[in-house]
This record gives structure tokens, C-alpha cells and sequence, in this order.
């Protein structure tokens, strides 16, 4: 069952913390136009996720032994928070820093987190996901991408498909079978982590529809991997990867990737001497709806906090969030569409229309709406 | 101490407000029996301060009784009577036996005539504290013209005061909006109990009515909607925490957009909550026999009562606008981050 979300505050500690960030953003992306913004944990720069790391702010609940501050995930809010409020461009180094690291740290010999963890920290690799397939999308155990085990380890083949940013990665934590047949479902699934420049390993980065190649298709064709690619237990994946999901869909990326628009919006009406009933009530209705996620976001991170793996409420605020995210783009498409005489400026038509073409990813990304909601039905008791 | 105080009342409320109960409160049979069991509880002076009497609590704690107040849909004017119970003492005014509704949509005729419209409760009110710009009065229902404005088991009215009863009513100069502030507060914490025994009863229909051969919850169209639904009954709880979080000066008093934040969320999204409700519990949900509709009816009436979602969205903007930084505006003013 659903544990309550209930308020917590926020740690008052935590603002000095929050302000440093700010400032270091306020300077670094001074000239950044909205509609790069909008591109929220899409954008991809490596020179400032390289800063990132020099500030200390990757790995941030990571030990200080691996190189990261050990902070904890209130810590992590924050500086999420800030990155994606001002579409800051970290998706060179998001998912190693929200999941790969604290995956290896988890399920990984200490050989596996001596050599991977300080690298993530200092911004030198960066990690992909590899779930999805050409003939496996939300039916994720379908899988058909195999790692045999041989004398030198695992040869893999297959392919995996939508792997967000391998064209900038160096490694892949992907779930491939490794015993058993499809048949078997859960059973023979495992974790491994790919060097993605071994020899069989192909990227070819798919265009999507907005004009940006972010995610791609990555075959594997006879690709020898060492015996200690294997995270985890052999088996195991299926369950090392639902364990993650907690970090990937709790986060205030499922609140704030339309954020980069509501900014520039308000700040056209407000030049406009625009505050009408309707206007005024737009923005507070999203604003609140906005607080109420971010309550029930930190209410999540209170949970992981306490050491638990809150998937279900991750789902919730996804779900919700994404919901939310999605309604401000038409919300604001609406407003300007009842004013054609508005001055509005060409840089918010812009990232309005990079939102309108690729908003609708917000809710298939991470799990698709409709799969989502039937998990949250069993979470719910729905049998 | 906000869970233990949800706890307590929801049990204490299970005993005297039944769904029963309401329906003996609804015919007015022995009605006054119940709202003295509530009474003698102590619940409705929380917010009172300790040198009058009360617990001397705020919101934050308000929450856990007001909350369960709504699980139970209690018919009185439970909210409205703590917040003005907390207002009265504060301004060392004698707090009259009974009911106290509140009102804040008033119109005031150039020859005295007072008019407050659509007052929750109002019916089963002995008095109403009523704000009109900057002054205060408590009114006795019993002196006022009234006309009932609601639907069955409703207790809301539009009254009018005429004449002497009016001048003699005033009892000071508040600060505008107090009762308006606190009156919506009250009610989406209201709300948001509401919502979430709405939410129980339909999983558990859902769970138990069997259609082609299987549970009806078991049905991805119905998954779909519960989901929905109750994503939107655990937003309500958190805006109305949030709404709680924060107070002036003066722990019963909540500041304007606080209590903003949780009127306008818990209005937009009430609606669809008892809709899904009664969408799952098919026909049975809208009779009188069955309990759905002594819940879903508050979400429907308090939806718009005491301002709905546009009204104090729009508040809630206006104070924005101004922000240079809207997630700023988000942590300061709705997060109370210091």
C-alpha cells in the first residue's frame, strides 16, 4: 500500500548551500537564451557539467571515500532543484550522478566502486541506461539482448533502443538475459556495465522530432565483455532495476522541465502591465499545483532519507508531475493563442515550441503514463 | 501531534457522527445532540489561545482535526466554528453557545441591509461572523431573513439582516480578510478529509464489485481514473499542508496565500475526485441509501463555497507576479522557508 505523503520541511541548513549554487548558475548561464533552457536535463554541455564536479556537486550523497560529498538526498534536492529550475544543461552527467553511482555503490564489489564512482564524481564518465528494445518498450522483460557467459567473461549481442545521451557516454549500465529464455520473464535478467568504445559496440543517434539527436540506437555485435562487467547478481537485474526507480521518477525533473517557459512568460506579462483576472489566475493555479509536487517530492526524498525505496510514491509524483508539466505547455500555448495581440517575443515562441514537440516525451520517459498508472493501481490495493 | 489529533477525533467522530447521524442531522432529529457531543469533545477550541481556555495550537495541528471533521462529512460548520471561536477570544468577545458559520461574500445597502450569500452551514448555525471590508459582526441566524440555497442535505443559505440587529452586531475593526482567509483555509482542509474518504470507499468498491467475471478494479479503464483520482486526493493533502504550515503572528490566523494555495488546489481539483467516485460506483453510488453521496455532495457545494479554484488562483497569482523569481516566490511564501 501507499505510504501518506506528508509534509516536511525542508532542512534550514541547507540555504547557504542553495545560494552558492544560485550564484554559480546566475553567472554561468547568464546568456543562455529560453529555448536552451527548455532543453532542462536534455541539454547536454560537458565543459559545465565539468565545472559541476569541480564545485563538488557531483556524487553529492556519495561517500567522500569515492570522491563525493556525502550529503544526503535533501542535499541532492536542492541543487536539482536550482539546476533544472534555471534549464541548466546536465545531461551529460545526470544519470551517472542519480543512478549509476548510487547503483554501484549499492550492488557493486569494491573493486566496481573504487574504479567507476570517483570518475563519476569528477566528471571524467558518464553513464546510459540501456532498457528499452526495438521489440521491447514498456513489456520490459521481453528483453532479447544476451550476454553468454564464455572463458573471458560475457560475449554480448542484440541491441537496445531510445538510450538517452549514449553518444556522449562512455558506459552503459544495460538489463540484458543472461540465462534463460524470454519465456522466463524476471528470471535470468542481470545488470551489466558496457565500456561503450569496445570493439561490436555501435551508436547511431536517432533524430527526434524537434531537431535534436538525444537519444539513440545502440547495437551490440559480439561484444566481449571482462567477467566483472556483471553489477550485481547474476539474475538479479530485475529487481537492482525496479530498486532504482525510486531515484529516477521522485526527483523535481518530473516538476519543473516546463519551468524555463513559465519563467520567460511571466516576465513578458509583467513587461506588458498584464494582470488580469484570467492571467493572474493561471499563474497561481500552476504555481500551486507546482508547491503541492514539490511537497509531495520532498515528502519521497524524506523516505529515501529514511532509508526505504518509496517506487509506488515515486510513481505518484511522476505521474502527477508529468501531468503538470505537460499542462503548463498548453496552458500558456492557450493564453497566448487568446491574445494574438500580445508582443510576445520570438525566444518564448521558441521554447514553447521545442515543449510542444517534445513535451509529449515527458510522460513515456523513465515509464509511460498508462503503464504507470497500473503499477500505482496495485500500490494502491487495486487487485 | 497533527496524526495523533486526526486520529483521535476520526474515532471520536465514528462514534457520534455517523453517517446515521447526518441523516438524523439532515430530517433535524435531535440534531443538537450530536453537535453538543462534538462540543463537549473540546476540539473546536484548538485554536483558542491558553489564556482563554483553548489548546493554544495553530494550523499545523488544526490540520489533524479539521481533516477528520471531513472524512466524517460532519454537517456543522466545524471549521467556520474553530476559527471564529479562535477569532472571538482573541478579541476578548464572548463566544455564543452553538454553531458559528462565517461568511466574507457580504453586500451592504446604503439603507443598513446586510446581506451574506450562500453560508455554508448556515442552517444549522446559531450565529454568523461576518467581515465586511474591515468590520466585524456576529449575527444570530435566528434575527435573519433566510433562504435556503442548497441542494438535498445542504445547510447553506443566503440571510439578511435587516435594521438594528445590524449595528448592534459589530464587534470591531479587523484586518481585511481575516475571515475570508480563514473560512477557505478551513474548507479545503475540509475538502482534502473529504476526498480522502472518497477514495477509500471507491477502492474499496472497485475491489469488492465483481463484473464480467472479475473485479471491476481490475478493469485498466478503471485503474486509470482511481489513479488519476488519487493522485489528486494526495495533491489536495499536501496543498492544504502546506496552507497549514504557515500562520502570521498569530497561529489561528493563516496568512492570504496560504490559505490561497489550499482553497484554489482543493477546488480544482474536488470535482473530479467525487466524478471518478461516482463514475466507478456506477448507479448505487446516487441513492440516498448508500453513503457516497453524503461525501461527494461537500466536494461538489464546497468546491465554489467561500471562493473556488479561479478566485484564489487568481490571489495566489497576483501576489507572484511580482516575484523576480518564481521558485523563490514558491519556497518563501508557500514553503515558508525562512
Amino acid at each position: 500500500m501507499l505510504y501518506p505523503l506528508d509534509y516536511v520541511a525542508e532542512p534550514s541548513g541547507l540555504d547557504e548551500f542553495r545560494q552558492d549554487v544560485r550564484q554559480f548558475l546566475d553567472t554561468e548561464l547568464a546568456d543562455m537564451p529560453t529555448e536552451q533552457r527548455a532543453r532542462s536535463w536534455m541539454g547536454s554541455d560537458i565543459g559545465f557539467s565539468q565545472k559541476l564536479a569541480k564545485k563538488g556537486w557531483l556524487g553529492l550523497t556519495i561517500p567522500e571515500s569515492h570522491g563525493g560529498a556525502g550529503k544526503d538526498y535533501f542535499a541532492r534536492f536542492v541543487l536539482s532543484e536550482e539546476l533544472l529550475a534555471s534549464g541548466a544543461p546536465v545531461a551529460a552527467h545526470w544519470i551517472a550522478d542519480r543512478q549509476s553511482a548510487p547503483l554501484i555503490m549499492r550492488y557493486g564489489t569494491s573493486e566496481q566502486q573504487d574504479f567507476y564512482v570517483p570518475r563519476i564524481c569528477q566528471a571524467d564518465a558518464f553513464f546510459c541506461i540501456g532498457m528499452s528494445e526495438p521489440n521491447s518498450g514498456s513489456d520490459l522483460v521481453s528483453i532479447r539482448t544476451r550476454a553468454q557467459p564464455n572463458d573471458q567473461g560475457w560475449l554480448l549481442n542484440g541491441s537496445k533502443i531510445w538510450t538517452t545521451n549514449a553518444h556522449q557516454c562512455h558506459y552503459m549500465i544495460a538489463l540484458v538475459r543472461t540465462s534463460g529464455e524470454s519465456a522466463d520473464r524476471h528470471k535470468g535478467l542481470s545488470q551489466l556495465i558496457i565500456d561503450l568504445s569496445l570493439p561490436g559496440v555501435t551508436i547511431r543517434p536517432i533524430v527526434d522530432m524537434s531537431g535534436d539527436a538525444h537519444f539513440n540506437e545502440v547495437f551490440f555485435e559480439d561484444v566481449q565483455l571482462a567477467p566483472d562487467a556483471l553489477i550485481g547478481q547474476e539474475g538479479q537485474g530485475w529487481e537492482q532495476c525496479t530498486a532504482e526507480l525510486a531515484f529516477e521518477r521522485s526527483g523535481p525533473e518530473r516538476i519543473y522541465s516546463s519551468m524555463a517557459l513559465l519563467n520567460a512568460w511571466v516576465v513578458e506579462v509583467r513587461a506588458a502591465g498584464i494582470d488580469d483576472e484570467e492571467t493572474l489566475s493561471l499563474l497561481g493555479d500552476l504555481l500551486g499545483e507546482m508547491s503541492a509536487l514539490r511537497g509531495m517530492s520532498l515528502a519521497v526524498t524524506q523516505r529515501l532519507v529514511d532509508g526505504h525505496s518509496p517506487a509506488v510514491e515515486a510513481s505518484v509524483v511522476k505521474d502527477y508531475g508529468t501531468d503538470f508539466e505537460q499542462r503548463l505547455v498548453r496552458c500558456i500555448s492557450d493564453w497566448l493563442g487568446a491574445r494574438p495581440e500580445f508582443p510576445v517575443s520570438g525566444e518564448l515562441l521558441r521554447a514553447l515550441a521545442y515543449l510542444e514537440q517534445m513535451g509529449v516525451t515527458f510522460s513515456l520517459r523513465g515509464g509511460t503514463r498508462e503503464i504507470l498508472r497500473g503499477i500505482i493501481a496495485r500500490g494502491l490495493a487495486l487487485r | 501531534m497533527q496524526m495523533e489529533l486526526l486520529d483521535t477525533f476520526d474515532r471520536l467522530l465514528g462514534e457520534t457522527c455517523s453517517p446515521k447521524h447526518i441523516r438524523q442531522i439532515e430530517k433535524h432529529e435531535d440534531h443538537m445532540a450530536i453537535w453538543s457531543a462534538i462540543e463537549s469533545s473540546g476540539f473546536l477550541d484548538i485554536l483558542v489561545g491558553e489564556s482563554a481556555g483553548g489548546a493554544g495550537l495553530g494550523w499545523q495541528d488544526a490540520w489533524g482535526v479539521l481533516f477528520a471533521a471531513g472524512r466524517h462529512a460532519v454537517p456543522y460548520p466545524i471549521a467556520q466554528t474553530m476559527f471564529a471561536r479562535a477569532c472571538l477570544a482573541h478579541c476578548e468577545h464572548e463566544t455564543p453557545d452553538g454553531p458559528i458559520a462565517l461568511a466574507s461574500s457580504v453586500s451592504h445597502s446604503a439603507d443598513g441591509v446586510l446581506t451574506a450569500r450562500l453560508v455554508q452551514g448556515a442552517l444549522l448555525a446559531s450565529h454568523v461572523l461576518l467581515q465586511d471590508h474591515d468590520t466585524a459582526y456576529l449575527l444570530p441566524v435566528a434575527q435573519a431573513e433566510q433562504e435556503a440555497v442548497g441542494g438535498q442535505g445542504s445547510f447553506d443559505a443566503h440571510l439578511t439582516w435587516h435594521g438594528a440587529v445590524v449595528t448592534e452586531s459589530v464587534i470591531g475593526t479587523w484586518a481585511r480578510g481575516a475571515v475570508a482567509h480563514g473560512l477557505a483555509l478551513g474548507l479545503a482542509v475540509l475538502m482534502a478529509g473529504v476526498s480522502d474518504r472518497v477514495l477509500e470507499m471507491t477502492l474499496g468498491y472497485a475491489n469488492d464489485r465483481v463484473q464480467f467475471g472479475k473485479p471491476i478494479g481490475r478493469l485498466q479503464a478503471v485503474q486509470q481514473q482511481v489513479t488519476e483520482m488519487a493522485e489528486r486526493v494526495y495533491g489536495i493533502r499536501m496543498a492544504t499542508q502546506l496552507g497549514c504550515q504557515s500562520a502570521s503572528n498569530y497561529a489561528w490566523l493563516p496568512l492570504a496565500n496560504a490559505a490561497a494555495l489550499a482553497k484554489s488546489q482543493a477546488s480544482s481539483a474536488a470535482v473530479r475526485i467525487a466524478n471518478v467516485a461516482h463514475a466507478v460506483h456506477g448507479a448505487i453510488g446516487v441513492t440516498h441509501e448508500y453513503d457516497l453521496q453524503i461525501y461527494t455532495r461537500r466536494l461538489y457545494e464546497w468546491n465554489r463555497a467561500g471562493g473556488g479554484a479561479k478566485y484564489w488562483s487568481a490571489r495566489l497569482g497576483r501576489a507572484a507576479l511580482d516575484d523576480n523569481y518564481l521558485l523563490d516566490f514558491v519556497r518563501k511564501d508557500l514553503f515558508q522557508a525562512v
